[in-house]
This record gives C-alpha cells, structure tokens and sequence, in this order.
C-alpha cells in the first residue's frame, strides 16, 4: 500500500462516512415505504378476516409478511386466518415459529392447545392451555383468561383427568371474580369430577340465594347424596322434583328414600322428623340382615335348584358367617337389648357382605342401596 | 504497521464499502419494483406485460452503450481480473451493474441480485487497491475479496460467501488471502445488517426429518435437480450462442422479447418476477401446492434462462435458488401425499432443495451446503441437504461436463481456467517422477576407479555417495575424472573428493517443491520419512521431465 499516505485515508474515511450517512437517509425512506405498505394490507387483511373471507386476509396477511417478515402481529394475523378457514397443519407451522419468537403469548399458546387437543396429544395441550392462562394477553386479559380457563375445564373433562380438574377448578373460584353463573358451572364440574365435598361448598351458597333453581337444587341434592348424607339429599332431591321434573332426580330421590328407610343409624336432618327408636333400629337391621343374606344366596347360586351339579365349597369362614347370619335371623322373639342385637345383626351383615368377593364369581344387579347403609355401618 | 496489516485493514474497507453500495443497491430494486410491478402493474395487466420488457430492453441498452465492462456473468469478470488484467475492474462495471440490474430485476425480470453485487465488490475493491497502489500480488487477489463481500451483503451469509469465493473463483485456501476474504464479507454482512435488519434472505420454519425414509426421497430430489441443471446448462447456453451467432433480430429487441414473455407469464403466475424472495419464503411456508411448485419451476427456468441467454442484466444466484426450492417443494408435496411412510410437509423440502440446483449448475458444493445450513440455523438438515446436493452436482457433472459460466467465458472469448478441474486436478509428487532403487548411489567404501567405471556404464553425470551412514553427498562424472587425473583412483570417493550435502526429498512432496530444490542440486536422494536413513531412490531433472511427459530432445 504505497500510496496510502494520511491525506488519502481521510479522504476514504470522509468518503465512508458521508456514503454511511446517505444510506441512512436512502435506508430511512425505504423503510418508512416499507412498513406503509405493509400496514396497508395487514389492515385489509383485517377487513377480509372480520367479514369472514378468510382466503383474502390470508393473501394480505401474507402480502404484509413480505414487506416485514419480522413482524409479530403480522404472522398471527396470517396464522389466526389460516386457523379460521381449517387450514390447521399451515396453523400450526406458524403457531410454532411464533412461540419461538414469544413463548408467553397467551393467544398462540391457545390455538396451540386446540390444535394439539385435536390432535389427541393431550399432554400437550394440558401445557399449551398452563401457559395460555398463565401468559400475556393483548386485548381484554381477564375475559380470554376465564374463556381460556373454561376451554381448559371442558377439555380436562373430556379427558377424564380428574384430579388436574379438579385442582384447575380449585385455583378457578380463588382466581376469578365470583360470578353466579360461573360457580354453579363450576360445582357442577366439581360432581362430574368425582368431588362432592367441593360440590357441596360451592353449590350450597347459591342454592341458598336462588331456592326456586331446580338444577340447581337437585345438583345439591347428588352431592350430598354422593357425601352419604341421604336425608339431606333426599329433602334437596324432593325440592328440584317439586320445582321441575326430572326422571334421573326421580330415580336418585327413589334410591335416598330406600336407604333413608332402610339404614338403623339414620340421623334425622330436621326437627319435624321423629328419632328412631330401639324397636325401629333393631327392625331395620334384621332387614338389612335378611337383604344382607339373601343377596348372597343369590350370589352364590343364581340358578336355585335347577342348577345341574355340586356347588363350589366355600371357605370355612363364609361358612361360618352364613351359620351366624342365619342363626340371628331365625331368632323371631323379642330380644333382651334391642341395642346388643342390633349392632350383632349389622356386625353380622358386615361380615357377610365382607365375604361377597369370594362368594359371588360374577357380581352384578348390586343391592345399590343395602351396599350404602353397609359402607355406613362399616364407617 | 505492516504490509500484511494494511492489507487486512483495507480488506475491512472494502467490505464496508461494498456493504453500504450493495445495501443501496437492494433498496434500489426494491423502490423500482414498487413503482413499476407491485405498483401500476397492480392497476392494469397490460402495464405489468409491458414492464419486464421495457426494464430488460433499456437495462440492455444502457450497459450495451455506456457501460460495456457491466456486461456479463460477474463472477466470470472477477476470475478475468484475478487471472488475466492483475486484478483490475473498471470502476465503471460497478455503475453499470448497480444501475442496469436495479432497472432490469426493478421491473420484474427473473434475475438475481447477487452477481451484481459480486462484482460491484469486485470493482470496489479494485478501484481502492488502484487508489491505494497496491503491489500487483495484492492487486490481483484484491477482486476476490470484494467479490466475497458483495455477495455476502446481498445474500447476507458471511460463510456463503467466503465458501462461494473460494470454490467459484478463487480455488485456493491461501491462508493470507482467506484471511482477507473473511474480513471483507464480514463487514459486508455486518454494514448491510445494520441497515436491512438480522434477518436471513427467508423466515425459515423449524426443520425435522421426521423418517429416515425421507432421505430416499432427498436423494430423488437431488437426481431431479441435477438432470434438470445439466439441460438448464444445455438449453441456456445454446439459446446464448444462437442470439450470438444470430442476426436477424436486433440485439436490443431480443431482452425486450425475454421480458415480454416475462410479463405475460407474470400476469398470471406473478411469482417468477424478480428474484423470487418471496416467492420461496411462501414455499418455505406450505403457502402452494406441489403442482403449482413445480409449475413455478418450471417457468423459472425458462424464463430465466432466455433472460441470461440474451444478455438481460443480473444474476443467476437467486433465480437458482428458486429453481431448487421449487422442485424441492414439488417433490417433497409429492412424497408427502404418496410416500407410504411419514415425511415432512413440502416447505421441509424447499429449504433442503434451494441448494441443490445452485449445485448442479454452479458446481459448487460446500457454498451449496453451507448456504442451506446457513439459511436455516439448522444441523439436523445438514445430513438430507448433504445426499440431495452431492446426487445433484454427480448427475449433473456426469451429463454436462463445463458449468454453465465457463461456457459463457468460453463464448465470450476468455479462456478462464475451470476452478472444478483446478480443485479437483492431482498434482504430481515426488514419487510420481522418482527412479526407485540404489542404481545412482554408491556406498561410502567405493573408489574413484569403481565409480568412474560404473558410472561410465549406466551413462550417468552425477551420482550419490553414502557418508557412513550420515547421509549422502553428490558427485560428478567430472570430478571423478580429474580424481582420476590426480592418481586417486584407489582411494575411496569420499576421500578422495570433498562432500557435498544434499538435501533429502520424500515421496509424497510436490513435484513443484522438488523442482525448486533441483535447481541447486543435480540428483536428490529420497528417502522414508519415517526412517530418514532408508533410501527409497533418486530424482533427477531428467526424472521430473519425463514425469510431465517433456521430451528430452525438446529441452
């Protein structure tokens, strides 16, 4: 370089930097033509997609993409039209470039989630739907938020994932503002979820601000029904049956009347109902006995005597306890203690409705209502 | 400050120069196809047939007339300075190029902007190591490291460009010079993002090979590509050396016709205008169909080709790119409908293929690879991209054997040397030219009388003795003679003489190493590296000639 003497050099930088400066400006204008354009067909992309001519906004979405690729709102303006119109593989090649650009986007983790939901890749979806509740919304955060939260429900629901529902349903009524319409979906999504205790706690509240509710009523009336409290579901149950008929209600009332009639521990639920008394209880539990045995003679030989050859042994034990079993119910005297043979009868009907694994081979027409009162004696 | 150091700073120079032009250049175009297809081309259909023809005619006209060192593949100007004019480019290409090509892609011709910007660096750099008054060593190696920071500013992959250099015009890894060239192309790639942004040339979607049965359809995608690229080759340079030859039709009506038909196509498929950025990154992004892709393909070339053939102003950089992103995607669509297994969607397939007809027409294979590999940030790609260009530029070498630009010089009356064949030729080692065995080394004990004798016999002037084990020497039939003259015939050669050390050769040495050492030494001894002392034989001058086929009565 021999002619590089300083005078030249500065020339050159001079040179550099006044060519620096005149691409700035050059650079600057383009720019500023650049994103006009690109703004103009995201706006009419917009237009088309409001009016539901969703192959247009994707043209234009895809017209503004090419005047500024980077651009964020551009690309899901592009993917949501792309989703709209079904077009869910091309969706979800998007939603996934978007993710990586922002993970915390609330409205793509979503669409992510549906689309993983649809494709049974629940595992997925359940993550998706976290960070779509948990992320950034840009318009109107608490409203997508409870929707997101409610699709997330639904879809867990559907999933039988019942313990994450659950939980979900949980941090749903701490989180969202109370909301009578919201609560009651959600008590009852608490009994769908096998939760009758959080059933009861949400349901209770509203029943008692809107008496004259009949689901709302006789969803109080399952959960108390599904806590083991009979009577008290049985009075819930007969208050939605007087307010609107309902052939499941029906049944649930007919089936917490049997066990109201037939448990010996029957608590009342209120004042106007009478006390059982010794006499009563030791009646109802020689029923329970009798049920008790004949359930698993039943059980033990469903075809009677036109069954063609021997019966299985059973174990010394069922025999045993049959022996008892039938010995208390042959004893047709008044008893010296009605309360000492009533608790011997419900000891033996425990026993033998403990054995019924061993007896019956292939259980089926369960006694629904004598296995509730024995799963209350055994408690 | 030294030599070495200067050099590299004005590589840095260069490179910022030739950022800032080729950033200009880029808004350039973008501004003229705003005004001319994306804008009234919008409004009338007519207008949109018009402008490729108006814009290749008048970019024609203008280089034709005022800019004639604008003409021509870029890349084939920079190899003439490098090999033929010591490194100089009319600083008028640089204008010519930059306003031609804006004009020509600026309305819709299907060209790339790429080897205008190759050569506007070229023409930077030459100007400035005119300016400069650089030795002419450094001046011819000064073209290529504008050449790599053009391109790496227009196509915004710094290790693209360095590759593309030094397999297309270059074909030396001359650490000095690779030095230069990555500088230049990294500020290149540097200034021009800082103007034009990160981004690479395509948003480019998440790549996976979703089964290994994909690589069977990577390789029919590569043995496509490659047929296509070598009757690309054949059709383009035929159609060249007919409007060459041809005279009926006025040269400055035959880029109007080319543009013509660009518009018509256009009109209804606008995808092949300009360089078709856009166009592949919709691909990229499953925006078509497998037909429709293949349509684009097959259209580009056509298009493409007869715009390179009559002379329209601009590159063939990106129009292959497109070519092999679209045969890419059409194939990949195909396979992902009949593949009995589970492939990817087509845009995977665009991606892989935008190399693969670059490498069967440019025949450059590590640009081709590392351009996708660039492009996509990806390394699980690298293993398709890998099989489908390596088939491609196989099958297309195996069918046409001359690049597409070596047939252009060759039309244009240059007689550049083929950077392939330089790459790939072996040059000769010392074991090629060598005399294996002991016939013209005596041992250590060997009189002047035994020497004189045998080397009377075997016709021999010069000859090795061994030194005890501690090497040789050489001596002349001459010598021995006057040895002989002195009554010394009885006394050992080494004795009698005085030693002259030689240096020792090995096998695997360039001839052309060998060569310079020859000078100073008539006979060699070559011997095991391993095993320094263990002669494996001789070489001679006369060895060397006969080994480049030289006849000894022509010396």
């Amino acid at each position: 370089m021999v002619g590089a003497t300083p005078q030249l050099l500065v020339i050159v930088f001079v040179a550099m930097f006044a060519l620096f400066v005149g691409t700035g400006y050059y650079n600057r204008a383009f720019n500023l033509e650049r994103e006009a354009r690109a703004e103009e067909h995201y706006r009419l992309g917009r237009t088309f997609a409001d009016y539901g001519y969703f192959d247009g906004a994707i043209e234009h979405f895809g017209d503004a993409l090419l005047y500024d690729r980077g651009k964020f709102d551009y690309r899901l303006g592009l993917t949501l039209a792309l989703y709209e119109s079904g077009r869910y593989q091309e969706a979800e090649l998007q939603l996934r470039q978007l993710r990586t650009v922002d993970p915390t986007r609330a409205v793509v983790n979503r669409l992510l989630a549906r689309l993983a939901s649809g494709n049974g890749r629940g595992e997925e979806a359940i993550q998706y739907y976290r960070t779509a509740i948990y992320g950034r919304w840009d318009q109107n955060p608490e409203q997508n938020r409870l929707d997101t939260r409610l699709e997330f429900v639904d879809f867990l629901e559907a999933q039988g994932e019942s313990l994450q529902l659950v939980g979900e349903l949980v941090s749903l009524l701490r989180d969202e503002p109370a909301d009578d319409v919201l609560a009651k979906r959600v008590g009852l999504m608490f009994l769908d979820a096998g939760s009758p205790a959080e059933a009861l706690r949400t349901l209770r509240p509203l029943a008692a601000a809107s008496p004259r509710d009949a689901s709302l009523r006789g969803a109080l009336g399952k959960a108390y029904f599904q806590t083991g409290e009979y009577g008290l579901a049985v009075l819930e149950l007969q208050a939605a049956i007087t307010l609107s008929s309902d052939v499941q209600v029906q049944e649930l009332l007919a089936e917490a009347n049997e066990i109201v009639s037939l448990d010996p521990n029957y608590l009342r639920v209120s004042r106007r109902e009478p006390l059982l008394s010794p006499r009563q209880r030791f009646t109802r539990s020689r029923e329970v006995l009798r049920r008790t045995t004949a359930y698993l003679d039943y059980c033990y030989n469903p075809l009677g005597d036109e069954r063609i050859g021997p019966l299985p042994p059973l174990s010394p034990e069922a025999t045993a306890v049959f022996g008892a079993a039938r010995a208390a119910l042959a004893e047709t005297g008044r008893p010296a203690d009605y309360g000492e043979a009533t608790e011997r009868n419900l000891s033996v009907a425990a026993d033998l409705w403990a054995t019924r694994s061993t007896i019956c081979t292939n259980v089926w027409n369960e006694d629904d209502a004598l296995g509730r009162v024995l799963q209350g004696v055994a408690r | 400050m030294g030599e070495t150091q200067r050099f590299l700073l004005l590589s840095i120079i260069i490179g910022i120069f030739a950022g800032l032009t080729v950033v200009c250049f880029h808004i350039s175009i973008e501004f003229f196809s705003w005004a001319t297809v994306e804008g009234l081309g919008n409004r009338s259909w007519w207008a949109l047939v018009l402008w490729p023809a108006v814009g290749g005619g008048v970019a024609y006209f203008l280089t034709d007339r005022y800019f004639p060192a604008a003409r021509g593949s870029g890349v084939n100007s920079t190899k003439a300075a490098l090999y033929i004019s010591d490194g100089y480019v009319p600083f008028s290409s640089v204008l010519g190029k930059y306003v031609s090509s804006t004009i020509s892609i600026g309305t819709g011709n299907p060209m790339g902007p790429e080897d205008p910007a190759l050569l506007m660096g070229s023409g930077i750099a030459s100007f400035l190591g005119r300016t400069f008054r650089l030795t002419r060593d450094n001046m011819r190696m000064i073209a290529p490291i504008g050449a790599a920071a053009g391109i790496g500013a227009a196509f915004n992959t710094p290790i693209t460009a360095v590759l593309f250099v030094m397999e297309e015009v270059v074909a030396s890894w001359n650490a000095g010079v690779l030095g230069s060239i990555v500088l230049s192309a990294v500020s290149a790639v540097v200034v021009s993002r800082w103007y034009l942004g990160d981004d690479p040339l395509y948003a480019v979607p998440q790549f996976a090979l979703t089964n290994y049965t994909e690589l069977i359809v990577y390789a029919l995608m590569g043995i496509i590509s490659g047929y296509l690229s070598a009757w690309f080759t054949q059709f383009a340079a035929s159609v060249r050396e007919l409007v060459r030859t041809t005279k009926r039709i006025h040269v400055y009506l035959l880029p109007v016709l080319a543009g013509l038909l660009v518009g018509v196509i256009g009109v209804r498929v606008p995808e092949v205008f300009g360089a078709g950025y856009g166009a592949i990154d919709s691909a990229l992004h499953d925006r078509y169909l497998w037909q429709f892709l293949l349509l684009l393909a097959a259209l580009k070339m056509v298009t493409t080709s007869l715009c390179f053939a009559v002379g329209t102003p601009g590159g063939m950089f990106a129009p292959t790119l497109f070519i092999g992103a679209m045969i890419g995607g059409g194939v990949g669509g195909l396979a992902h409908e009949y593949w009995p297994f589970p492939t990817s969607t087509a845009g995977a397939y665009v991606l892989v293929g935008i190399g693969t007809f670059f490498a069967g027409l440019f025949r450059a294979p590590m640009t081709s690879i590392f351009m996708v590999f660039e492009i996509s940030r990806s390394y699980v790609i690298i293993l398709p991209v890998m099989v489908a260009n390596v088939i491609a530029l196989l099958i297309s070498r195996t069918l046409q054997h001359d690049s597409l630009l070596q047939i252009a010089a060759r039309q244009d009356g240059l007689d550049l040397p083929s950077v392939e064949e330089q790459r790939e030729s072996s040059p000769l080692s010392v074991e090629d030219a060598m005399q294996v065995g002991s016939g013209r080394v005596f041992p250590s004990s060997t009189t002047v009388e035994t020497a004189f004798n045998r080397m009377s016999e075997q016709e021999l002037t010069t000859a090795l003795i061994g030194v005890h084990g501690k090497g040789w020497s050489w001596v002349e039939l001459e010598d021995i003679s006057k040895a002989i003259e002195k009554g010394q015939s009885a006394d050992s050669v080494w004795k009698a003489l005085s030693v002259r050390a030689v240096v020792r050769l090995y096998p695997d040495l360039s001839l052309d190493s060998a060569m310079r050492v020859l000078a100073t030494y008539p006979i060699l001894p070559v011997s095991s590296r391993a095993n320094p002392n263990l002669l494996l034989g001789t070489l001679t001058l006369e060895d060397v000639h006969k080994a480049y086929g030289i006849p000894e009565d022509t010396l």
